[in-house]
């Protein structure tokens, strides 16, 4: 776990209930600053009821949100920027005008408002939609007035829940180059995916939840570096059976070719070499745990 | 409470309703509407506009003369000679009255419109006449029989001569009031169903305490509704300026009523806003303020049969039907002060007690989505 002097947003012992049904049940969240955390796990995990008790819409029934090493106050979340899962912004609205909105929501005044809106969406490449409502705008386009609604006052924190969702692959290539320029300017940035495999890029740190509870959490390249599994990746289609069932503990085989769960401290040189006796093989590696691997693992399957 | 983010709140509804020509659409027609009724009594021609009186033979009565004299109407008098002409001058709309009047016979009326003021009328003056003739026959002079029929006709006047305008000006403050307030509780039932829909509210709410929201979406709609009263007084206040007069009441019963009038708006503004937080789609915005409505219309009734009994006392401590009894009651001046004071007093605790309840069930209630809520979960359940 993060010092407090590094990690700026801490979630602390977090527990929440529904009716009656545990959604949330001791969880924490480290922050820290230039860094992309991501809350991952499939839905219903828990993660859109965290990111809500961490701006305060919600409030657990344990735990605490901590900002900068104390309780986490509303002067310190009007400092934040969330997007929702879902677009949360007035349809009818024109774009700029929401934007200033909003700003002035948390604290800013009009003119600044109106400078940081302008060049925000000059950034996000929709200044000519300024004037437009936003109804008018397609999904793709309505996805960065989200993000520049959460970004427009600067925040010092971005909370993005399911950001990717419904995106094409420019849009969330778009969305990538913004968020890790946000981190690399120092920012905070924490956002929810349950497409474990494609966030796995962007991801720095992680929190992986499943029905409410913490299953893995921290560097994403230290988890991978200490996790017992590697995988021998070929671009062939290979039968279990050419494989000493020892060796080699699972095959999965997809349009690319073949995936291999080696067992802890096995050769793969000599599993490539039983399947190159079978058939020739071009495109090969060694690989760590993909994301969606690691959950599996880390929750014994249950997803 | 953050002022400023009700502020915010408050702004952004008026200046989005500034936005939509529907607004416009409205704030026009309800200033025409109420141009057109306040110009209708001097621009629309009068109804009963009979004057034309045909006496029909002889007039050994003194008939035309009596008519003549008559100043209630500006009557224009024609004789014939044929016992046809006074129907065929009615149907040929050359005349409203045919008196016929055959040597001593009772005379004959024929009339084109039985309920006209002309037809009492002429029908007095004839029958006068006539008594006049026989007295005179008798021996009895013509001032003599005058000064009769003068002391007989009793002079009428009105038991309370404000009565008429008072129960208008209590009509017209309890339709403005219940008219509103459904329009404006539906509208902001409405508008918070749609933000929870679309998860607008979910954003605010990571900025703007939940209080602030509910209030600055409360008091945005009130503007609207009082831009359009604005809209509908207009012309009452110019015909004001112009030299006219308020009817009798309208000025005590607007000063009375404005309390129950602002809290009663509050009240179901509040309650619309809190009940549109339970929704789970936009489509059931209507039904969720359905017993809102039924208050309302049941109250708005209620005042219209029974504010000046018991009854309409007792309900004056409704908190729910207060606003549409209490202006009646106090524009035909019914009821005492300690009533009013505690009336007001009850209302003003509900709006009070709806605020802050209200604020409770919308924090709760606006972020759960999915199924339909209902306000007992609501009230019973954490957040």
């Amino acid at each position: 776990m993060l010092s407090t002097m590094t990690t700026a947003l801490e979630v602390r012992g977090v527990v929440h209930a529904y009716d009656g049904r545990r959604v949330l049940d001791d969880v924490d969240l480290d922050v820290p600053a230039g860094q992309v955390v991501g809350l991952l796990g499939p839905n219903g995990a828990g993660k859109t009821t965290l990111m809500r008790i961490v701006f305060g819409v919600l409030t657990p029934q344990a735990g605490e949100v901590r900002w900068a090493g104390r309780t986490a106050t509303a002067t310190d979340r009007r400092r934040w920027g969330y997007m929702p899962q879902e677009r949360g912004l007035y349809r009818e609205m024109r774009t700029l005008d929401h934007l200033v909105w909003l700003a002035r929501l948390a604290g800013v005044d009009r003119t600044e408002a109106r400078r940081r809106g302008m060049e925000l969406l000059a950034r996000l490449d929709i200044a000519d939609r300024a004037r437009d409502p936003i109804r008018e705008l397609s999904g793709g386009l309505a996805q960065r007035v989200q993000l520049a609604a959460a970004m427009v006052h600067g925040p010092e924190l971005l909370v993005l829940d399911e950001p990717f969702a419904g995106l094409d692959p420019g849009a969330i290539r778009f969305l990538t180059d913004v968020i890790r320029e946000h981190v690399a300017a120092g920012g905070h940035l924490v956002f929810s995916s349950h497409q474990l495999d494609l966030v796995e890029d962007l991801c720095e740190r992680i929190v992986m939840l499943d029905r409410g509870r913490v299953v893995l959490e921290g560097s994403l390249r230290e988890l991978r570096r200490q996790s017992a599994h590697r995988y021998l990746r070929v671009d062939v289609d290979v039968d279990a059976s050419w494989l000493d069932g020892e060796a080699v503990r699972a095959v999965n085989r997809d349009a690319d070719g073949s995936r291999l769960l080696l067992a802890a401290g096995v050769d793969a040189g000599a599993v490539l070499d039983a399947i190159r006796a079978r058939v020739g093989v071009n495109d090969f590696g060694v690989e760590a745990p993909r994301l969606s691997e690691m959950f599996l693992a880390a929750s014994g399957g249950s997803a | 409470m953050s002022w400023r983010a009700t502020g915010l709140v408050i702004e952004r509804e008026v200046r989005e309703a500034a936005r939509r020509r529907g607004i416009w659409a409205l704030l026009a027609l309800t200033f025409l509407g109420s141009a057109a009724l306040v110009a209708a009594p001097s621009v629309l021609p009068d109804l009963d506009d009979n004057t034309r009186v045909i006496i029909i033979y002889e007039d050994r009565i003194g008939l035309t003369e009596a008519l003549e004299a008559v100043t209630e109407r500006d009557l224009e008098l024609l004789t014939g000679d044929d016992l046809d002409d006074g129907t065929t001058a009615i149907a040929e709309r050359r005349a409203d009255v045919a008196v016929i009047l055959i040597g001593t016979r009772r005379p004959l009326m024929i009339v084109e419109d039985e309920d006209s003021g002309l037809v009492p009328l002429v029908r007095g003056v004839v029958a006068e006449r006539i008594i006049a003739a026989r007295f005179a026959e008798a021996g009895v002079t013509d001032d003599l029989v005058a000064g009769a029929f003068a002391d007989a006709d009793p002079k009428i006047e009105a038991a309370d001569p404000d009565r008429e305008g008072q129960e208008s000006a209590a009509l017209g403050v309890t339709l403005v009031l219940y008219l509103l307030t459904v329009v404006l509780t539906s509208q902001v039932a409405n508008a918070i169903a749609i933000e929870k829909s679309n998860r607008v509210s979910e954003v605010l709410l990571a900025m703007v305490p939940p209080r602030a929201l509910l209030f600055g979406k409360v008091i945005g709609v009130s503007c609207i509704g009082l831009a359009t009263l604005i809209a509908g007084a207009t012309p009452v206040v110019l015909q004001m300026l112009g030299g006219g007069e308020l009817p009798a009441g309208m000025g005590r019963t607007l000063a009375g009523s404005a309390l129950w009038f602002v809290a009663g708006l509050a009240l179901y503004l509040l309650l619309g806003a809190t009940l549109g937080a339970l929704v789970g789609r936009q489509e059931e915005a209507g039904a969720v303020v359905l017993p809102l409505t039924i208050f309302l219309v049941g109250g708005y009734i209620v005042a219209l049969i029974a504010a000046d009994t018991a009854f309409g006392a007792v309900l004056s401590f409704v908190p729910f039907v207060a606003p549409m009894i209490v202006p009646y009651r106090i524009a035909i001046e019914v009821g005492t002060i300690g009533e009013y004071v505690g009336s007001a007093l009850v209302l003003v605790l509900s709006v009070a007690v709806a605020a802050r309840v209200g604020a409770a069930v919308f924090r709760r209630a606006i972020v759960r989505t999915g199924r339909r809520l209902t306000l007992r979960e609501m009230l019973t359940t954490a957040d």
